[in-house]
C-alpha cells in the first residue's frame, strides 16, 4: 500500500530499570522520546505492559540501534534482539545466548546486537548504535564475547555525567534529555537536506548527469517522476536518477570486491567524490518522491 | 542327538560302503549273506511303521492291503531271480501274528539281522542301538503328533514289531513305497510348519525313515534296476540317482562355477560352441551363429525350469546332496553354461533379431590378432538409458558431467583399477538374475569414443544400426573385410570402426571429455570384452563402486544445495539430476552459491523489483517467489528458507503479507 518510502527515524532500544539494574526492555519506535515517556508514565496513553510496574519505573534509555529503512526491518531487528537464542539473523555457531531464559545481562543484550549488526541483511542499512549512557559504552567497549565486525557506535555526552549517582528521576530527566537530543539532532540534518534537495527540484526539468535524460518532478504529469538521487553532502549539488546512481555503485563495488549485488553499500558521489552511504541516498531519494509528513515536523 | 547323527552318519556309511565295506559287525557272516542281505533288512519295520501311522493310510488299511499284495506279485514277476530276496516285497500289514513279543527285539532290520547273528545279549545290543532307539523313539513320536492319533499308532506299532518280528525269520525284505509324492509332500509341508528350524538332516532322516535310506531299495527306483549282481557297483558308488533332473541350488551352482573356473570355461564353451575348435583355449569363444545363440538360449530356459522345479521341492532332501555335486562331465558343462557371464552379456535384442554384432577386441594394437583368431567376439548389450543411469554407470545424482578425472581410457592400459573392483560372490548371485548388468559396468564406466565391430554378412545390416540409432554421430569406417577361409568361421565380416562425435552427441554443454563418456553411457553401445573375466574387471576404472544413494543421503544433498526434498526417491533422483544438469559447480556449497548468483541475476533483470529491491522496499515473500518461479522454473524446487537466505544475504527486505503498513 502506497509507496515506499524510508521512515525518517526508526530505532529499535534497550531500556534499563533504574531501581533494578538487571532488568531490561528490548523495543522499537520512530519516535524514541515519545516513547519513553510513555514507558515512564509520563504520557498515559499507551504503555508497554512490561514497563508498567511501579517499582521498577523509571527506565533509562542506555542505547538505540536507528537507521533502519523501513519498519519492517527495525521490526525485525527489535524481534530478533528479544529472541536472539534463535533468530535466524545470528548464525548458530555463533550464537551467544543459547536458550530463552539465558542472556540476561548486558553484557549478553550488547553482544547481540554485535551478532545482529553483522549479518549480511542489516549490514545493507546504515546502522548505528548510539548510547546515552556511559557505563553501557563501556560494556560496549569492553566487548567480552569478542565479536568483531565494524559498528558505527556514537555516545551521547550528556552534560551531567557525573551526576550518575544522583537520585532515580534525575537520572531519567538525564536521559530523557539524551533521547531528545539525538532524535532532534537527527531531524535537524534530514530537514536541511530535504529542504535543498526541494529546492533543487524545484528548478523544474533536470537532466541526469549519468544518462543524460531530464526529469521533472515539478510538472503535473505525475507518470515522469523517477526517484531522483542527491548527494547527502551539505555542499554538493549532485543529482541524478536513483536507477543510474545505482548501477554506477554497483559496477563501482563490483570492480572492488568481484561480486555482484543487488544494493551498493556505499559509493563515491561523481560530483564531490566523497563516499555516500547508499541507504543515506535512497532515504532522501524516497522523501522527495513522497514528502508526506516530512514538512509537518 | 550326537548319537542320532552318529547313527546316520553309520548308517549312510554302510550304504555307502556297501556290502563289503560293513565288515564291523558281520563277525560271523559270510561275505555273500552280508552282500545280499544287507538292503533287504535295512528298513522293514521303519517303513511299515510309516505307512500305519498316516491318517490317511490308517482310515483305508484294507486298501494297502490289496495294494501291497498286488506289489508283492508285480515285482516278485518282475525280478523273479536267484538273488532275488534283495527286491522281493512283503507286506507288512498283512501278517497276523501273536501278540506277546517283546518289542525290544523288533528293531531295524538290518541291526536286528546282525544282532541276532552276532551279538547274543539283549542289553549289549540295546546299549549299542541306544542312538538308534532314541531316533526311532523320535521319529515316532513326530509322526503320532502328526497325525494326532497317539493311542492308535501305538497300537499299530505294536501290532507291526510284532509283524517285522515274524518276517525276519522269513529274511524276506518288506519294502515298499510308503507314501506317494503327494503325500510326501504333505508331509513335509507339516514338518516345515511344525518345526520351522528343523535342519536339512533331520528331516532327511524322516525321509529316510519313511523310504528307505538307499535309492535302490525304493519300489520304484527298485524296479528300473537291472539284477542287483550287475549294479552293485554303480548303486553303491551313489545315492545321486542318475535319471533325477540334475539340478543345483544357485549357490551350489556359484561355488561350482567358481571353483571350477578353468576347466569349466573349456568344457562350456567347447560344448556351446557345436564342437567350433577354439585354438587359443584361454580366449573364451562362443559361437557366433544365430543358431547356437538359440541354443544356447534354449538350454537356460531348461536350466531355469529345473531351477524352479529344484526351488519347489528344495526342502526334499534331495538325493543330490551338496555334498555330493557329481562331477560326472555333463552337469558342470550345464552349470556353467547357465553361469557363464556372456549369457547375460548377450543383448536380448541381438538375439531376437537374429543379428551378431561382434566387435573385436578394443585395443588396436591387437586387431591382427584378432583377425586371425576369429572366435575372440564379444557383446554390445544396449539398455535403456534410464537404467544406465540407476546403474551407476554415470549417476547424475552422484556427480555431474564436469567429473572427468576419475574415469579411464579404454585404450590406455596403463590404467589399472583398484582390486576392490573385483566380481564378488554377490555381483555373480545378481548376475544370474541375468536382468542386471555390473558386469558389464566395467566396460560401460570406460569412456569409448571409438569401437570395433565385426560385422557377419548374413545379418541384416538395418538391426546393426537400429541398435545404435541413439547416437547421432556414428562414423562407420570399414577397416577391413575379410573373408574367412577357415571351415569353422562359416560367415564373412568386415571390420568396422565407429566413431562417436561427442561434441555433437546430446548434452553438448559440458565438457567433451565426459560427454563421451556419457554419450556411451546413454547412447547404449559398449562392448565387452573379449577377454576373460579377470581382464575385464581389471579394466574398470577408479571410481569408487558407489551405492545407491539412500533416500536420506538424497535429502542431505538436496538439503545442503538448497532444494525442498521430494517425497519419492526417485522425485529426488529427478531433483539432483536436473540440479546436476543446470548447475555447474561441484559440491553443494558451489551449487548453492550458484543458485544464489542465478536469482540475483533474475532481480537485475527486471527493473522495478530491482527498484524495490535498492529502496529498501519491504517485498511480499510470496509474491517474490511467484516472480523468480516465473523466470527461473528451479526455484519450485527450492526450500523456502533457501530464498529466505538468498533474500538476507542480498538486503531484500521481506515481509509476510501485504496487509501491513510500510
Amino acid at each position: 500500500m502506497g509507496i515506499h518510502r524510508v521512515p525518517e527515524f526508526y530505532c529499535c532500544y534497550l531500556l534499563r530499570s533504574v531501581p533494578k539494574k538487571q532488568s531490561f526492555y528490548i523495543g522499537s519506535t520512530p519516535n524514541p522520546v515519545r516513547r519513553l515517556r510513555q514507558h515512564n508514565g509520563l504520557l498515559t496513553n499507551g504503555s508497554a505492559f512490561r514497563t508498567k510496574q511501579a517499582n521498577l519505573r523509571p527506565w533509562e534509555m542506555v542505547l538505540c540501534v536507528y537507521g533502519f529503512t523501513s519498519k519492517i526491518a527495525a521490526l525485525q531487528f527489535e524481534h530478533a534482539w528479544q529472541h536472539s537464542y534463535h533468530t535466524h539473523f545470528i548464525s548458530d555457531d555463533q550464537r551467544i545466548v543459547k536458550n530463552k531464559t539465558g542472556g540476561r545481562s548486558i553484557h549478553h543484550k550488547l553482544g547481540n546486537i554485535r551478532l545482529l549488526l553483522k549479518n549480511a541483511y542489516f549490514q545493507h542499512m546504515d546502522l548505528v548504535v548510539h548510547f546515552f549512557d556511559q557505563e553501557a559504552r563501556k560494556v560496549w567497549d569492553q566487548n567480552r564475547f569478542n565479536i568483531h565486525g565494524d559498528v558505527v557506535a556514537t555516545a551521547s555526552e550528556p552534560d551531567g555525567s557525573v551526576l550518575a549517582s544522583q537520585n532515580a528521576e534525575t537520572l531519567a530527566a538525564t536521559n530523557l534529555a539524551c533521547v531528545e537530543k539525538l532524535f532532534f539532532d537527527v531531524q535537524a540534518i534530514d530537514g536541511r537536506r530535504t529542504s535543498s534537495h526541494d529546492k533543487a527540484l524545484s528548478h523544474g526539468r533536470i537532466t541526469c548527469p549519468i544518462c543524460q535524460e531530464s526529469f521533472n518532478y515539478m510538472s503535473e504529469v505525475d507518470t515522469t517522476k523517477p526517484l531522483a538521487a542527491f548527494c547527502p553532502e551539505e555542499d554538493c549539488t549532485f543529482v541524478s536518477h536513483l536507477s543510474c546512481l545505482h548501477r554506477i555503485f554497483l559496477d563501482d563495488e563490483q570492480l572492488m570486491k568481484g561480486t555482484r549485488k543487488l544494493i551498493p553499500k556505499s559509493g563515491t558521489c561523481p560530483l564531490c567524490e566523497k563516499i555516500i552511504s547508499w541507504p543515506t541516498v535512497v532515504k532522501y531519494s524516497t522523501w522527495a518522491r513522497d514528502p508526506g509528513t516530512t514538512k509537518d515536523k | 542327538m550326537d548319537f542320532d547323527a552318529a547313527q546316520r552318519c553309520l548308517k549312510l556309511a554302510a550304504g555307502v560302503a556297501g556290502e563289503e565295506g560293513d565288515t564291523q559287525e558281520t563277525d560271523g557272516e559270510s561275505y555273500l549273506d552280508e552282500h545280499r542281505e544287507f538292503p533287504m533288512t535295512q528298513i522293514p519295520n521303519d517303513s511299515s511303521a510309516n505307512v500305519l501311522i498316516s491318517t490317511q493310510i490308517q482310515s483305508k488299511l484294507d486298501d494297502i492291503e490289496l495294494q501291497n499284495g498286488l506289489r508283492n506279485s508285480v515285482s516278485q514277476f518282475a525280478f523273479n531271480t536267484p538273488t532275488l530276496p534283495t527286491q522281493a516285497r512283503k507286506t507288512a500289514p498283512k501278517r497276523e501274528k501273536s501278540k506277546a513279543n517283546t518289542v525290544r527285539k523288533a528293531r531295524t532290520g538290518k541291526k536286528r539281522k546282525k544282532s541276532t547273528d552276532a551279538i547274543k545279549s539283549i542289553t549289549q545290543y540295546n546299549t549299542e542301538r541306544f542312538g538308534a532307539i532314541r531316533g526311532q523313539r523320535r521319529t515316532k513320536h513326530v509322526m503320532s503328533l502328526l497325525s494326532g492319533k497317539h493311542g492308535k499308532i501305538k497300537d499299530i506299532v505294536d501290532t507291526l514289531e510284532t509283524d517285522t518280528r515274524s518276517i525276519t525269520k522269513l529274511k524276506t525284505d518288506t519294502q515298499f513305497s510308503t507314501y506317494n509324492a503327494q503325500e510326501w509332500s504333505h508331509i513335509l509341508q507339516l514338518l516345515s510348519s511344525r518345526f520351522p528350524r528343523c535342519p536339512e538332516s533331520q528331516v532327511k532322516a524322516v525321509f529316510d525313515y519313511v523310504y528307505g535310506e538307499s535309492d535302490e531299495n525304493h519300489i520304484w527306483y527298485a524296479s528300473q534296476l537291472p539284477p542287483p549282481d550287475s549294479q552293485n557297483e554303480e548303486s553303491r558308488s551313489s545315492h545321486v540317482v542318475p535319471d533325477s533332473p540334475l539340478v543345483f541350488t544357485l549357490s551350489q551352482a556359484v561355488e561350482e562355477c567358481n571353483s571350477n573356473e578353468p576347466r569349466s570355461n573349456g568344457n562350456s564353451h567347447h560344448s556351446a560352441t557345436n564342437s567350433q575348435t577354439d585354438p587359443q583355449g584361454d580366449l573364451q569363444c562362443i559361437s557366433n551363429t544365430t543358431d547356437e545363440l538359440d541354443s544356447e538360449i534354449h538350454i537356460n530356459d531348461d536350466m531355469a525350469r529345473a531351477f524352479k522345479a529344484q526351488m519347489l521341492r528344495s526342502a526334499t532332501p534331495s538325493p543330490a546332496g551338496s555334498s555330493q555335486i557329481p562331477n560326472s562331465a555333463d552337469s558342470p558343462d550345464i552349470v556353467h553354461r547357465e553361469l557363464s557371464p556372456f549369457d547375460f552379456t548377450r543383448p536380448p535384442r541381438l538375439a531376437k533379431s537374429e543379428s551378431t554384432i561382434l566387435p573385436a577386441p578394443l585395443p588396436s594394437t591387437k586387431l591382427e590378432e584378432s583377425f586371425k583368431s576369429p572366435s575372440t567376439v564379444s557383446y554390445t548389450r544396449i539398455s535403456p538409458s534410464r537404467l544406465a543411469g540407476r546403474d551407476q554407470l554415470i549417476d547424475l545424482t552422484q556427480e555431474s558431467f564436469n567429473v572427468v578425472t576419475s574415469l579411464t581410457s579404454v585404450i590406455k592400459h596403463d590404467l589399472q583399477v583398484p582390486a576392490t573392483r573385483t566380481t564378488t560372490l554377490n555381483d555373480k548371485v545378481i548376475f544370474s538374475n541375468s536382468t542386471n548388468n555390473h558386469l558389464l559396468n566395467p566396460n560401460i564406466h570406460a569412456p569409448l569414443d571409438e569401437l570395433h565391430f565385426r560385422i557377419c554378412r548374413n545379418i541384416n545390416a538395418a538391426d546393426v544400426f537400429a541398435s545404435l540409432r541413439e547416437i547421432r554421430v556414428a562414423q562407420w569406417e570399414v577397416l577391413s573385410s575379410q573373408n574367412n577361409d577357415s571351415e569353422e568361421e562359416e560367415n564373412e565380416y568386415d571390420i568396422l570402426r565407429v566413431t562417436f562425435d561427442p561434441r555433437i552427441s546430446r548434452i553438448s554443454l559440458k565438457p567433451p571429455a565426459s560427454v563421451a563418456a556419457n554419450s556411451v553411457n546413454e547412447d547404449l553401445v559398449f562392448t565387452g570384452e573379449t577377454q576373460p573375466l579377470k581382464e575385464i574387471v581389471g579394466r574398470s576404472p577408479s571410481l569408487p563402486a558407489s551405492l545407491p544413494p539412500s533416500a536420506q543421503n538424497l535429502r542431505r544433498n538436496l538439503r545442503a544445495i538448497g532444494f525442498k526434498p521430494k517425497r519419492t526417491r526417485s522425485e529426488m533422483l529427478d531433483q539432483l539430476e536436473s540440479a546436476s544438469q543446470q548447475l555447474k559447480g561441484t559440491t553443494e556449497e558451489q551449487q548453492r552459491q550458484e543458485i544464489f548468483d542465478d536469482l540475483t541475476a533474475v532481480v537485475e533483470k527486471s527493473p522495478s523489483l530491482l527498484e524495490r529491491v535498492y529502496t529498501f522496499e519491504p517485498v511480499v515473500f510470496t509474491e517474490l517467489k511467484r516472480f523468480l518461479a516465473e523466470k527461473h522454473p528451479l526455484v519450485l524446487n527450492l526450500e523456502e528458507s533457501t530464498i529466505r537466505e538468498w533474500a538476507d544475504r542480498m538486503g531484500i527486505c521481506l515481509r509476510s503479507a501485504n496487509d501491513g503498513q510500510q
